[in-house]
């Protein structure tokens, strides 16, 4: 069984440290139904770009078929070309993911996430998966009791 | 630029393909950047006329999307009488550089052919398509042969 912090997805405190508020007023107007949208809804802008972290640990890759082209600029790769390859596997030039990454932060091709440097970005995707996982709990336990 | 060499590319796939839908593709050759073609629908009421829309690709293209504007007016719940249109696929926020300028077409082309009234850019068009179709498809209909374009006759 996780812990209560853990299971509600929070973290203590640390020395010194204040609670966001603004959070905390969200979290207070959406228990008591004065706020529809429950954080399930979209962000609203073009997601942040990609951390620095996760960028610089891109794989680089040895291309080893001349079968497929980079979908940004549609340049076909020959064998033996260096590129990069995202998480989910998809290779682009370098220099044309880098440029995508330093706009926001998903795979060209599939969207496919990488993590930002934008705390906003990051609290809202954390609350939006948490809401998610509420409503399939609720389900869950609701046709355990009706099914 | 990266723009030109990827758009050249694609206005040659796309010329070869031979879409019925999207015919007459008029480039300047000095800039590649502004497309002209022509819009050519399968369902009533638009399937009486053609219209020309014009596309712009920004110098950042493929890292920001593409504008699209209609040259012909046209009686639609999601084209305004500027000629914007609402396409999702080409918003900002959605906007993906893997997204070709063929499938952007296909998506403009299946929302001239199905409106959608749930996100309308003339309100009152949708309403008028939701609760009169019949008077909704006359209009669009009468509109359609004051005002736009032949259709190609291959």
């Amino acid at each position: 069984m996780a812990g209560y912090f853990e299971e509600m997805g929070w973290a203590e405190l640390e020395d010194g440290q204040q609670p966001n508020h603004l959070l905390d007023m969200a979290r207070f107007l959406i228990d008591f139904g004065l706020y529809e949208d429950n954080f399930t809804g979209e962000w609203p802008r073009l997601p942040p770009p990609a951390s620095k972290e996760a960028v610089q640990s891109l794989a680089d890759v040895t291309v080893e078929t001349d079968d497929k082209s980079c979908p940004i600029c549609l340049k076909k790769f020959n064998i033996g070309d260096k590129a990069k390859e995202m998480p989910c596997h998809h290779q682009f030039h370098a220099k044309c993911i880098l440029t995508w990454l330093d706009k926001t932060n998903s795979c060209p091709f599939c969207r496919h996430e990488l993590p930002t440097d934008n705390e906003g970005y990051e609290a809202f995707k954390k609350e939006k998966k948490r809401a998610e996982q509420r409503k399939e709990d609720i389900e869950t336990l609701h046709n355990s009791m009706f099914s | 630029m990266a723009a030109t060499r990827r758009l050249q590319k694609e206005l040659n796939d796309i010329r070869q393909s031979g879409l019925k839908s999207f015919r007459d593709i008029q480039v300047d050759e000095s800039n590649i950047l502004t497309w002209q073609g022509l819009i050519v629908p399968d369902n009533p009421p638009y399937n009486k006329g053609a219209f020309r829309i014009e596309i712009n690709f920004p110098a950042e293209y493929p890292f920001k999307p593409p504008k699209i504007s209609f040259k012909t007016k046209i009686y639609h719940p999601n084209i305004d009488e500027k000629g914007q249109v609402c396409l999702p696929i080409i918003s900002a926020e959605n906007w993906k550089p893997a997204t070709k300028t063929d499938q952007v077409i296909q998506a403009l082309v299946a929302l001239v052919n199905d409106p959608e009234p749930e996100h309308p850019l003339r309100a009152e068009l949708a309403e008028e398509f939701l609760k009169d179709r019949k008077k909704f498809t006359k209009n669009a209909e009468e509109f359609t042969k004051k005002h736009s374009e032949k259709r190609p006759t291959d």
